[in-house]
């Protein structure tokens, strides 16, 4: 899991694409995954019951559990749903593109993530750094924030502050509010010193919370700094195959999976060629009145 | 320049709070509403005061 990446990641992004994307739901669909399932993976207590996932790595990433919301698929769906209840394409499109930064940044950790469920069960995982979201939140900050996970949470944060003029006002007024009617909605309610400060609490959140966990890791705590891959080692991280193992081993769901997925990438790769053939047909098949300048 | 020096100062003592109580570095909410307080609510009483 990311602590930080998530916060970061959609000024970034918004920099590259400027008015093509709308930031609401490009932040929406960034945090999206974790959503409705962070607290039970960490577990919660209210008078004096605890709730909390029997196996948090399983409840959050794998199948059965809540895995799927950090599969491509996912977001593919909840941006469809988008589409048809609202008809904006910039918010759909705008939620997929959130929604796979976070699960592809996920899938940087040794747990990983189901992208291609429903097609297959399996975690994508390169590993990088340990998942110990099963120790609890206070272990998992101090090994998050001692391994390659806070680096890779730097890195964007360092690319968000080179993208600095996405966070100014003259940004602001000049895209964020053009490209989504959400922030003209709410112009009529808040002020622009509010709608600015509501804009950017997450880069500020991010910023804050990365500083604030590598005081509290470091020098308030004493956790020792691991870069190595898939450090820092002394946690006891969860590996992607231990939860693939866990996963339904019937021999229907093993066959079914692979048939299903290689059927609609074949269909898939169908259309796109015959889409193609169409395209190139049409193209070759211009009128002479076109003109010589025609293309 | 007064902005981002309001936005700064929110910043260190969010992080002082966040290090003494990391409890308050979870919430995202709360986050929030220290922030919309700190550089809006706050400032705008103070300028109406003044």
């Amino acid at each position: 899991m990311s602590w930080v990446a998530h916060d970061a990641e959609p000024y970034v992004i918004q920099k590259h694409l400027g008015r093509r994307i709308a930031f609401v739901p490009l932040l929406i669909g960034s945090y999206a995954p974790d959503l409705a399932t962070k607290w039970f993976v960490y577990g919660i207590g209210a008078f004096g019951v605890e709730l909390k996932a029997d196996n948090p790595a399983q409840f959050h990433r794998g199948y059965p559990g809540a895995g799927f919301t950090h599969s491509l698929t996912f977001g593919v769906v909840v941006a469809a749903v988008i589409f048809l209840i609202w008809r904006s394409r910039i918010w759909a499109v705008s939620f997929l593109i959130g929604q796979w930064a976070h699960a592809l940044t996920d899938a940087l950790d040794t747990l990983g993530a189901m992208l291609l469920f429903p097609f297959t069960t399996d975690l994508f995982s390169l590993g990088a750094w340990a998942y110990a979201g099963q120790t609890g939140r206070y272990v998992d900050a101090g090994a998050y924030f001692s391994g390659l996970g806070f680096v890779w949470d730097g890195f964007w944060l360092a690319w968000a502050v080179l993208s600095w003029r996405v966070l100014t006002r003259a940004y602001f007024r000049e895209t964020i509010m053009v490209a989504d009617p959400f922030w003209r909605r709410a112009a009529e309610y808040l002020p622009e010193t509010a709608l600015v400060a509501i804009y950017r609490i997450s880069f500020f959140y991010g910023t804050c919370r990365w500083i604030a966990w590598l005081i509290w890791a470091h020098v308030v705590r004493s956790f020792a700094f691991d870069f190595s891959w898939g450090g820092p080692k002394w946690v006891d991280a969860v590996q992607s195959n231990e939860v693939n193992a866990s996963g339904c081993s019937c021999p229907s769901c093993c066959s079914a999976s692979p048939k299903l997925a290689l059927s609609l990438a074949v269909a898939a790769a169908g259309r796109i060629s015959a889409r193609r053939a169409r395209g190139g047909a049409a193209s070759t098949s211009r009128s002479p009145r076109d003109g010589p300048n025609a293309r | 320049m007064k902005e981002v020096a309001l936005y700064i100062a929110a910043g260190v003592v969010y992080i002082a709070l966040g290090v003494a109580i990391p409890e308050l570095l979870f919430s995202w909410i709360e986050g929030a509403v220290y922030l919309l307080l700190a550089v809006w609510v706050l400032p705008a009483l103070l300028g109406r005061r003044s």
